[in-house]
C-alpha cells in the first residue's frame, strides 16, 4: 500500500462497456473479521438503496449476492464492472490477506482418459495438437494432475481441479484457444 | 509524466488536503475499521482517482471533452459522495 499522495495507484475496477458475472472474495485473517466484513456489506446494500443517487453502479442491491465460508467472503453481481463501493468495504472494515476478482467465475473438475502409465508429459506426445495443448494449460495453471487408475485396468485417468475466471461453456473450452470436447468421451468436465 | 495523470497527480494531492480537513471525522472512522488512518485516506483517494481516470484521459487532445477544471470539479463531488457514504456506514 502506498502512503504518500504521488504513488498512489488507481482501482483496478474500471467500468468497461461489457458486463459479467463478477465474484470477488476477500480472504482475512479470521472468521471474525470475514463476518464483521459481511455485516459491513448488508449495511452498504441497505445504504444503497436508501441513497441511491449517490452511487454510480449499474446494478441494484437486490442483484447482488454475498456470504462468507469461513475466513473467505463472496460477493457476486452481473455488473460492467462497478465494484469499487465493494472493494471499499472489503478493504477498510478488515484488512483483507487477498481480494480475488474474477469474471464468469468457475469451478471445474477436468478428467482426461488414458492409457495406464501415461504421464501427461507423454499424453501430450500422443493425443492430437489441440489436447496437447489443454494438457499443457491445465499443467501450466493448475499444477500436476491427481492421477487415478480405471476400473478397466487399461487406463487412467488424469485431473485437474480448476477455480477462476470462466474458461468453459457448451462442452467448449477458451483457453487462449477454442477447443471442442463435445465430440471427445475420454475428457470429462464437471 | 503525461497530461493525464499529471492532472490525477493533482487531484490526488487535492483530496488528501480534503481528507486533511476533515481529519475529525476520519479519525472516528478510522477507530471503527481495521485500517489505519493513512490507509484509510489511500483507499479513499484511490477509489476517487479510479472513478475519474477515463475523464481525466479524455481533458486533453485529442478528444478534449471537458477541461481540467470540470475534472477536479467531479472528483470533489464523487469525493463528497464517497465521504457521506463513508460517515453513514462508519460513524
Amino acid at each position: 500500500m502506498c502512503s504518500s499522495p504521488s504513488e498512489f495507484y488507481v482501482f483496478k475496477f474500471r467500468p468497461s462497456s461489457h458486463s459479467d458475472d463478477y465474484t470477488l472474495i476477500a480472504t482475512y485473517k479470521g472468521a471474525v473479521r470475514a463476518e464483521k466484513v459481511e455485516k459491513a456489506l448488508q449495511k452498504l446494500l441497505k445504504d444503497m438503496k436508501d441513497h441511491c443517487d449517490d452511487y454510480d453502479t449499474d446494478w441494484s442491491p437486490d442483484e447482488a449476492s454475498f456470504s462468507i465460508s469461513g475466513n473467505k467472503v463472496w460477493f457476486e453481481v452481473y455488473t460492467a464492472g462497478y465494484l469499487d463501493d465493494i472493494e471499499s468495504i472489503l478493504r477498510k472494515v478488515a484488512v483483507p490477506e487477498e481480494v480475488e476478482c474474477y469474471r464468469d467465475y468457475q469451478e471445474l473438475t477436468v478428467r482426461v482418459r488414458v492409457p495406464r502409465g501415461l504421464t501427461p508429459e507423454s499424453a501430450m506426445l500422443i493425443l492430437d495438437k489441440e489436447e496437447a495443448e489443454a494438457i499443457k494449460w491445465f499443467k501450466e495453471n493448475c499444477g500436476e494432475p491427481k492421477v487415478e487408475d480405471c476400473e478397466d485396468g487399461a487406463h487412467q485417468t488424469l485431473e485437474w481441479f480448476y477455480s477462476g475466471d470462466g474458461i468453459y461453456s457448451e462442452s467448449t473450452f477458451y483457453l487462449g484457444f477454442e477447443f471442442y470436447v463435445g465430440d471427445r468421451n475420454y475428457w470429462e468436465v464437471e | 509524466m503525461s497530461n493525464y495523470e499529471e492532472l490525477l497527480n493533482e487531484i490526488a494531492k487535492m483530496l488528501f488536503r480534503e481528507l486533511e480537513e476533515r481529519e475529525e471525522e476520519v479519525q472516528r472512522m478510522v477507530s471503527q475499521l481495521e485500517v489505519d488512518e493513512a490507509n484509510y485516506k489511500n483507499l479513499m483517494v484511490r477509489e476517487v482517482v479510479g472513478d475519474i481516470t477515463v475523464d481525466a484521459q479524455f481533458a486533453f487532445p485529442p478528444m478534449r471533452n471537458h477541461t481540467p477544471e470540470e475534472v477536479k470539479a467531479k472528483a470533489l463531488t464523487v469525493f463528497r459522495k464517497k465521504f457521506d457514504r463513508d460517515k453513514r456506514l462508519f460513524y
